[in-house]
Protein backbone atom coordinates (compact mmCIF):
# COMPACT_ATOMS: atom_id res chain seq x y z
CA UNK A 1 0.00 0.00 0.00
CA UNK A 2 1.00 3.50 -0.96
CA UNK A 3 1.46 5.99 1.07
CA UNK A 4 -1.11 7.72 -1.26
CA UNK A 5 -3.76 5.13 -0.82
CA UNK A 6 -4.21 5.48 2.54
CA UNK A 7 -4.22 9.73 2.79
CA UNK A 8 -6.20 9.77 -0.11
CA UNK A 9 -7.08 13.38 -0.91
CA UNK A 10 -10.37 13.20 1.85
CA UNK A 11 -9.01 14.91 5.25
CA UNK A 12 -10.45 13.79 8.73
CA UNK A 13 -12.75 16.84 9.42
CA UNK A 14 -12.91 17.46 13.20
CA UNK A 15 -16.56 17.74 14.78
CA UNK A 16 -16.90 20.88 16.50
CA UNK A 17 -19.41 22.32 18.69
CA UNK A 18 -20.41 26.02 18.00
CA UNK A 19 -22.62 27.69 19.53
CA UNK A 20 -25.18 29.28 17.36
CA UNK A 21 -28.69 31.14 18.06
CA UNK A 22 -31.01 28.96 19.84
CA UNK A 23 -28.22 26.71 21.15
CA UNK A 24 -25.30 24.73 20.52
CA UNK A 25 -24.92 22.38 17.62
CA UNK A 26 -22.60 20.17 16.68
CA UNK A 27 -20.79 20.34 13.02
CA UNK A 28 -20.72 17.67 11.25
CA UNK A 29 -19.24 19.15 8.26
CA UNK A 30 -16.98 21.32 9.68
CA UNK A 31 -15.90 24.46 7.95
CA UNK A 32 -12.98 24.96 5.86
CA UNK A 33 -10.80 26.51 8.33
CA UNK A 34 -11.31 23.67 10.70
CA UNK A 35 -10.51 21.09 8.30
CA UNK A 36 -7.75 19.09 9.28
CA UNK A 37 -5.58 16.71 8.06
CA UNK A 38 -4.47 13.68 10.34
CA UNK A 39 -2.30 12.10 8.08
CA UNK A 40 0.14 15.02 7.25
CA UNK A 41 4.03 14.08 6.81
CA UNK A 42 5.93 14.62 9.53
CA UNK A 43 8.61 17.06 7.59
CA UNK A 44 12.67 16.13 8.52
CA UNK A 45 12.84 19.31 10.18
CA UNK A 46 10.27 18.48 12.59
CA UNK A 47 10.97 15.21 13.22
CA UNK A 48 14.72 16.58 13.99
CA UNK A 49 13.50 18.97 16.47
CA UNK A 50 11.21 16.64 18.59
CA UNK A 51 14.48 14.35 18.66
CA UNK A 52 16.29 17.45 20.29
CA UNK A 53 12.94 18.27 22.75
CA UNK A 54 13.23 14.45 23.86
CA UNK A 55 17.12 14.48 24.40
CA UNK A 56 16.60 17.62 26.49
CA UNK A 57 13.69 15.96 27.91
CA UNK A 58 15.52 13.04 28.59
CA UNK A 59 18.34 15.08 30.48
CA UNK A 60 16.25 16.95 32.89
CA UNK A 61 13.37 14.74 34.57
CA UNK A 62 10.40 16.74 35.46
CA UNK A 63 9.68 17.24 39.63
CA UNK A 64 9.21 15.12 42.30
CA UNK A 65 11.95 12.88 40.89
CA UNK A 66 13.54 10.00 42.95
CA UNK A 67 15.63 8.55 39.92
CA UNK A 68 18.88 10.11 41.29
CA UNK B 1 -31.30 12.66 95.86
CA UNK B 2 -29.86 12.19 98.62
CA UNK B 3 -26.50 13.82 99.62
CA UNK B 4 -24.41 10.91 99.43
CA UNK B 5 -25.12 10.29 95.66
CA UNK B 6 -24.27 14.05 95.01
CA UNK B 7 -21.10 14.27 95.92
CA UNK B 8 -20.43 10.93 93.51
CA UNK B 9 -21.12 13.57 90.60
CA UNK B 10 -18.04 15.25 89.39
CA UNK B 11 -18.44 18.53 90.01
CA UNK B 12 -16.49 21.20 87.46
CA UNK B 13 -13.19 22.68 88.62
CA UNK B 14 -11.69 25.96 87.07
CA UNK B 15 -8.12 25.16 88.54
CA UNK B 16 -7.89 21.61 86.98
CA UNK B 17 -9.16 19.61 83.92
CA UNK B 18 -10.16 16.19 86.04
CA UNK B 19 -13.24 14.62 84.90
CA UNK B 20 -15.73 14.42 81.75
CA UNK B 21 -15.37 18.18 80.54
CA UNK B 22 -17.46 18.35 77.22
CA UNK B 23 -14.32 18.52 75.49
CA UNK B 24 -13.12 15.59 76.92
CA UNK B 25 -16.04 13.61 76.10
CA UNK B 26 -16.38 14.82 71.96
CA UNK B 27 -12.29 13.65 72.08
CA UNK B 28 -13.29 10.44 73.39
CA UNK B 29 -15.75 10.02 70.96
CA UNK B 30 -13.66 10.90 67.97
CA UNK B 31 -11.31 8.70 69.01
CA UNK B 32 -13.53 5.49 69.14
CA UNK B 33 -15.09 6.34 65.56
CA UNK B 34 -11.52 7.07 64.07
CA UNK B 35 -10.71 3.93 65.85
CA UNK B 36 -14.05 2.04 64.50
CA UNK B 37 -13.62 3.66 61.23
CA UNK B 38 -9.96 2.34 60.53
CA UNK B 39 -10.18 -1.30 62.25
CA UNK B 40 -13.69 -1.84 61.40
CA UNK B 41 -13.53 -1.95 57.37
CA UNK B 42 -9.84 -3.87 57.48
CA UNK B 43 -10.87 -6.16 60.72
CA UNK B 44 -12.76 -8.74 58.01
CA UNK B 45 -9.17 -9.00 56.26
CA UNK B 46 -7.41 -10.06 59.36
CA UNK B 47 -9.16 -13.57 59.15
CA UNK B 48 -10.67 -14.37 56.00
CA UNK B 49 -11.64 -14.49 52.16
CA UNK B 50 -8.92 -12.75 50.63
CA UNK B 51 -6.63 -13.20 53.07
CA UNK B 52 -4.17 -9.88 53.38
CA UNK B 53 -3.28 -9.09 57.23
CA UNK B 54 -4.32 -6.50 59.14
CA UNK B 55 -1.16 -4.79 58.96
CA UNK B 56 -1.12 -5.22 55.07
CA UNK B 57 -4.65 -3.84 54.83
CA UNK B 58 -3.30 -0.65 56.98
CA UNK B 59 -0.38 -0.48 54.74
CA UNK B 60 -1.89 -0.42 51.57
CA UNK B 61 -4.70 2.46 53.10
CA UNK B 62 -1.71 4.35 54.05
CA UNK B 63 0.39 4.11 51.31
CA UNK B 64 2.43 7.30 50.05
CA UNK B 65 2.83 8.45 46.26
CA UNK B 66 5.00 6.16 44.51
CA UNK B 67 6.98 9.09 43.81
CA UNK B 68 7.40 10.67 47.49
CA UNK B 69 8.53 6.63 49.07
CA UNK B 70 12.08 5.83 49.45
CA UNK B 71 13.39 2.84 48.12
CA UNK B 72 13.02 1.00 51.39
CA UNK B 73 9.29 1.84 51.81
CA UNK B 74 8.58 0.78 47.80
CA UNK B 75 10.14 -2.50 48.64
CA UNK B 76 8.08 -2.67 51.42
CA UNK B 77 5.32 -2.11 49.37
CA UNK B 78 6.59 -4.91 46.33
CA UNK B 79 6.65 -7.42 49.24
CA UNK B 80 3.01 -6.36 50.46
CA UNK B 81 1.23 -6.88 47.27
CA UNK B 82 2.94 -10.18 46.66
CA UNK B 83 1.68 -11.68 49.65
CA UNK B 84 -1.66 -10.15 48.55
CA UNK B 85 -1.49 -11.13 45.18
CA UNK B 86 -0.13 -14.92 45.93
CA UNK B 87 -3.17 -15.35 48.44
CA UNK B 88 -5.55 -13.83 45.58
CA UNK B 89 -4.08 -16.03 42.92
CA UNK B 90 -2.93 -18.75 44.63
CA UNK B 91 0.19 -18.16 42.38
CA UNK B 92 3.92 -16.75 43.27
CA UNK B 93 3.83 -13.20 41.50
CA UNK B 94 6.86 -10.88 41.16
CA UNK B 95 6.63 -7.33 41.30
CA UNK B 96 9.73 -5.59 40.36
CA UNK B 97 10.67 -1.65 39.72
CA UNK B 98 12.77 -1.62 37.53
CA UNK B 99 13.81 1.99 37.04
CA UNK B 100 14.07 4.07 33.43
CA UNK B 101 17.33 3.54 31.99
CA UNK B 102 20.19 7.08 31.46
CA UNK B 103 19.88 8.13 27.72
CA UNK B 104 16.15 5.87 26.78
CA UNK B 105 13.43 6.85 25.43
CA UNK B 106 11.25 4.26 23.96
CA UNK B 107 9.13 5.08 20.44
CA UNK B 108 7.09 3.21 18.09
CA UNK B 109 6.64 2.99 14.77
CA UNK B 110 4.08 0.79 12.63
CA UNK B 111 4.03 -0.16 9.15
CA UNK B 112 0.79 0.44 8.07
CA UNK B 113 1.30 -1.59 4.89
CA UNK B 114 2.07 -4.71 6.53
CA UNK B 115 -0.77 -4.73 9.45
CA UNK B 116 -3.05 -7.21 8.48
CA UNK B 117 -6.00 -6.18 11.24
CA UNK B 118 -5.25 -10.19 12.60
CA UNK B 119 -5.25 -8.73 16.25
CA UNK B 120 -2.54 -10.46 17.73
CA UNK B 121 -1.15 -7.88 19.06
CA UNK B 122 -4.80 -7.63 20.86
CA UNK B 123 -4.52 -10.78 22.26
CA UNK B 124 -0.94 -10.62 23.12
CA UNK B 125 -1.38 -7.28 25.03
CA UNK B 126 -4.40 -8.41 27.29
CA UNK B 127 -2.18 -12.06 28.69
CA UNK B 128 0.98 -9.92 28.82
CA UNK B 129 -0.61 -7.18 31.24
CA UNK B 130 -3.27 -9.28 33.07
CA UNK B 131 -6.31 -7.01 31.46
CA UNK B 132 -9.46 -7.91 33.03
CA UNK B 133 -11.02 -10.14 30.92
CA UNK B 134 -14.41 -9.62 31.33
CA UNK B 135 -14.39 -6.08 30.74
CA UNK B 136 -12.77 -6.76 27.69
CA UNK B 137 -10.68 -3.88 28.39
CA UNK B 138 -8.39 -3.72 25.36
CA UNK B 139 -5.10 -1.31 24.87
CA UNK B 140 -5.02 -1.80 21.31
CA UNK B 141 -7.67 -1.16 19.22
CA UNK B 142 -7.16 -1.96 15.62
CA UNK B 143 -9.37 -0.03 13.15
CA UNK B 144 -11.04 -0.93 9.96
CA UNK B 145 -10.92 1.55 7.34
CA UNK B 146 -11.51 2.58 3.79
CA UNK B 147 -8.52 2.70 1.48
CA UNK B 148 -8.44 6.42 0.75
CA UNK B 149 -10.16 7.66 3.68
CA UNK B 150 -8.94 8.68 6.96
CA UNK B 151 -11.41 9.14 9.31
CA UNK B 152 -11.49 7.65 12.82
CA UNK B 153 -15.01 8.71 13.79
CA UNK B 154 -16.51 6.27 10.79
CA UNK B 155 -13.79 3.96 11.43
CA UNK B 156 -15.05 -0.03 12.25
CA UNK B 157 -13.61 -0.61 16.16
CA UNK B 158 -15.51 -4.07 16.21
CA UNK B 159 -14.62 -5.30 12.84
CA UNK B 160 -16.13 -8.99 12.76
CA UNK B 161 -15.03 -10.57 9.16
CA UNK B 162 -14.38 -14.21 8.74
CA UNK B 163 -11.37 -13.41 7.43
CA UNK B 164 -9.08 -10.34 7.03
CA UNK B 165 -8.01 -8.24 4.99
CA UNK B 166 -11.13 -7.43 3.80
CA UNK B 167 -10.98 -6.12 0.43
CA UNK B 168 -10.49 -2.21 0.01
CA UNK B 169 -9.67 -2.00 3.71
CA UNK B 170 -6.86 -0.93 5.43
CA UNK B 171 -5.90 -1.36 9.34
CA UNK B 172 -5.10 1.19 12.12
CA UNK B 173 -4.04 0.16 15.60
CA UNK B 174 -3.93 2.51 17.86
CA UNK B 175 -3.18 2.26 21.95
CA UNK B 176 -1.22 4.79 24.14
CA UNK B 177 0.31 7.28 21.85
CA UNK B 178 2.99 7.94 24.96
CA UNK B 179 2.50 11.70 24.46
CA UNK B 180 5.99 13.76 24.90
CA UNK B 181 3.15 16.32 26.08
CA UNK B 182 0.77 13.99 27.33
CA UNK B 183 -2.93 16.07 28.38
CA UNK B 184 -4.01 13.48 30.73
CA UNK B 185 -1.20 13.98 33.15
CA UNK B 186 -2.10 17.51 33.12
CA UNK B 187 -5.59 15.84 33.52
CA UNK B 188 -4.59 14.47 37.01
CA UNK B 189 -6.09 16.24 39.69
CA UNK B 190 -3.87 14.12 42.19
CA UNK B 191 -1.14 13.49 39.99
CA UNK B 192 -1.97 9.59 39.92
CA UNK B 193 -0.22 9.97 36.23
CA UNK B 194 3.00 10.71 35.16
CA UNK B 195 5.25 10.58 31.94
CA UNK B 196 8.79 8.90 32.98
CA UNK B 197 12.45 9.85 32.10
CA UNK B 198 11.80 7.34 29.15
CA UNK B 199 9.00 8.71 27.90
CA UNK B 200 6.32 6.41 28.94
CA UNK B 201 3.12 7.70 31.02
CA UNK B 202 2.30 5.60 34.18
CA UNK B 203 -0.72 5.20 36.48
CA UNK B 204 0.67 4.36 40.41
CA UNK B 205 -3.16 2.93 41.05
CA UNK B 206 -2.72 3.21 44.21
CA UNK B 207 -2.97 6.69 44.00
CA UNK B 208 -5.75 7.09 41.54
CA UNK B 209 -9.27 8.33 42.48
CA UNK B 210 -11.00 6.81 39.70
CA UNK B 211 -12.06 10.29 38.23
CA UNK B 212 -11.89 9.52 35.12
CA UNK B 213 -10.68 12.65 33.74
CA UNK B 214 -7.82 11.34 32.22
CA UNK B 215 -9.80 9.36 30.01
CA UNK B 216 -12.32 12.64 28.85
CA UNK B 217 -8.70 14.15 27.96
CA UNK B 218 -7.02 11.54 25.87
CA UNK B 219 -7.80 12.53 22.18
CA UNK B 220 -6.82 8.50 21.32
CA UNK B 221 -8.88 6.37 23.95
CA UNK B 222 -5.69 5.19 25.32
CA UNK B 223 -7.27 5.38 29.00
CA UNK B 224 -9.59 2.80 30.12
CA UNK B 225 -11.29 2.49 33.49
CA UNK B 226 -12.00 -0.32 35.53
CA UNK B 227 -16.16 -0.41 36.39
CA UNK B 228 -15.64 -3.76 38.09
CA UNK B 229 -13.12 -6.08 39.80
CA UNK B 230 -10.69 -6.89 37.25
CA UNK B 231 -10.84 -11.17 36.67
CA UNK B 232 -8.08 -12.73 35.37
CA UNK B 233 -7.99 -16.65 35.51
CA UNK B 234 -5.81 -17.49 38.12
CA UNK B 235 -4.01 -20.26 35.52
CA UNK B 236 -3.44 -17.35 32.44
CA UNK B 237 -2.00 -14.81 35.22
CA UNK B 238 1.19 -13.72 33.86
CA UNK B 239 3.40 -13.48 37.23
CA UNK B 240 6.28 -11.20 35.73
CA UNK B 241 4.88 -7.71 36.53
CA UNK B 242 5.99 -4.08 37.13
CA UNK B 243 4.64 -1.76 40.41
CA UNK B 244 3.79 0.71 37.34
CA UNK B 245 2.75 -1.42 34.47
CA UNK B 246 1.07 -5.05 34.72
CA UNK B 247 0.43 -6.01 38.30
CA UNK B 248 -3.55 -6.93 38.93
CA UNK B 249 -5.16 -3.97 39.16
CA UNK B 250 -8.79 -3.17 41.24
CA UNK B 251 -12.06 -1.48 40.70
CA UNK B 252 -12.19 1.72 40.14
CA UNK B 253 -8.76 2.52 38.85
CA UNK B 254 -7.48 3.37 35.86
CA UNK B 255 -5.39 2.19 33.48
CA UNK B 256 -3.56 1.97 30.07
CA UNK B 257 -0.72 0.48 27.84
CA UNK B 258 2.76 1.27 29.24
CA UNK B 259 4.73 -0.16 25.51
CA UNK B 260 5.01 -2.94 28.43
CA UNK B 261 7.89 -1.29 30.96
CA UNK B 262 7.76 -4.63 32.82
CA UNK B 263 9.89 -6.34 29.29
CA UNK B 264 10.93 -3.51 27.68
CA UNK B 265 13.17 -2.02 30.95
CA UNK B 266 14.65 -5.02 30.65
CA UNK B 267 15.73 -5.29 27.29
CA UNK B 268 12.85 -7.28 25.69
CA UNK B 269 10.63 -6.08 23.08
CA UNK B 270 6.35 -5.67 23.90
CA UNK B 271 4.31 -8.20 23.88
CA UNK B 272 2.32 -6.23 20.93
CA UNK B 273 5.59 -6.56 18.63
CA UNK B 274 6.51 -9.71 19.53
CA UNK B 275 3.36 -11.49 19.05
CA UNK B 276 2.90 -9.21 15.55
CA UNK B 277 3.08 -11.98 12.51
CA UNK B 278 3.84 -9.53 10.08
CA UNK B 279 6.24 -7.51 10.95
CA UNK B 280 4.56 -4.21 11.30
CA UNK B 281 5.59 -3.00 14.13
CA UNK B 282 8.67 -1.29 15.31
CA UNK B 283 9.88 -0.25 18.84
CA UNK B 284 12.91 1.15 19.38
CA UNK B 285 15.33 3.66 21.48
CA UNK B 286 14.76 6.65 20.20
CA UNK B 287 18.13 8.20 21.27
CA UNK B 288 19.79 5.54 19.96
CA UNK B 289 21.23 7.01 16.77
CA UNK B 290 21.56 3.01 15.13
CA UNK B 291 18.18 2.16 15.80
CA UNK B 292 15.78 0.42 13.62
CA UNK B 293 13.06 3.20 15.20
CA UNK B 294 15.29 6.43 14.10
CA UNK B 295 15.64 4.69 10.99
CA UNK B 296 12.26 4.74 10.21
CA UNK B 297 11.24 7.76 11.40
CA UNK B 298 14.51 9.66 9.84
CA UNK B 299 14.17 7.99 6.06
CA UNK B 300 10.26 6.71 6.28
CA UNK B 301 7.61 9.36 5.59
CA UNK B 302 6.18 9.28 8.56
CA UNK B 303 3.07 10.42 10.48
CA UNK B 304 1.45 11.38 13.66
CA UNK B 305 -2.38 10.74 14.81
CA UNK B 306 -3.76 14.23 15.70
CA UNK B 307 -0.63 16.36 15.09
CA UNK B 308 -2.60 19.51 15.70
CA UNK B 309 -3.17 18.65 18.88
CA UNK B 310 0.47 19.24 20.08
CA UNK B 311 0.44 16.59 22.24
CA UNK B 312 4.01 14.86 20.28
CA UNK B 313 3.13 11.66 20.57
CA UNK B 314 5.93 9.00 20.15
CA UNK B 315 3.84 6.86 18.02
CA UNK B 316 4.89 6.97 14.39
CA UNK B 317 2.74 5.93 11.37
CA UNK B 318 4.07 4.97 8.08
CA UNK B 319 3.56 3.06 4.71
CA UNK B 320 6.40 0.62 2.52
Amino acid sequence: MKFSECIGSIKNKVRVWRFRKGGWESTDSAPKEMETNDLKPMSSERVKSFLNKIKENNKSPNEWSNYE
Amino acid sequence: MNEENRTKIPQKDSNSRKGWTRRSALKALGLTALTAGIVEPVSHLNSTEDGASLKDALGEMFQDHYKRMDKEEIQEVLLRLERTYAKTYQKEIKVSNDLPLQGVVFGYALNLSKCKGYRDCVKACVEENNQNRDSEIEYIRVLEMDKGSQNMETSDHYYDAEEVPQEGKYYMPVQCQQCEDPPCVNACPVKATWKEPDGIVVVDYNWCIGCRYCAASCPYWARKFNWNEPSIPKDEINPQTHYLSNRPRSKGVMEKCTFCLQRTRKGQMPACQEACPTGARIFGNLLDKDSEIRYVIENKTVFRLKEDLNTNPKFWYYTD
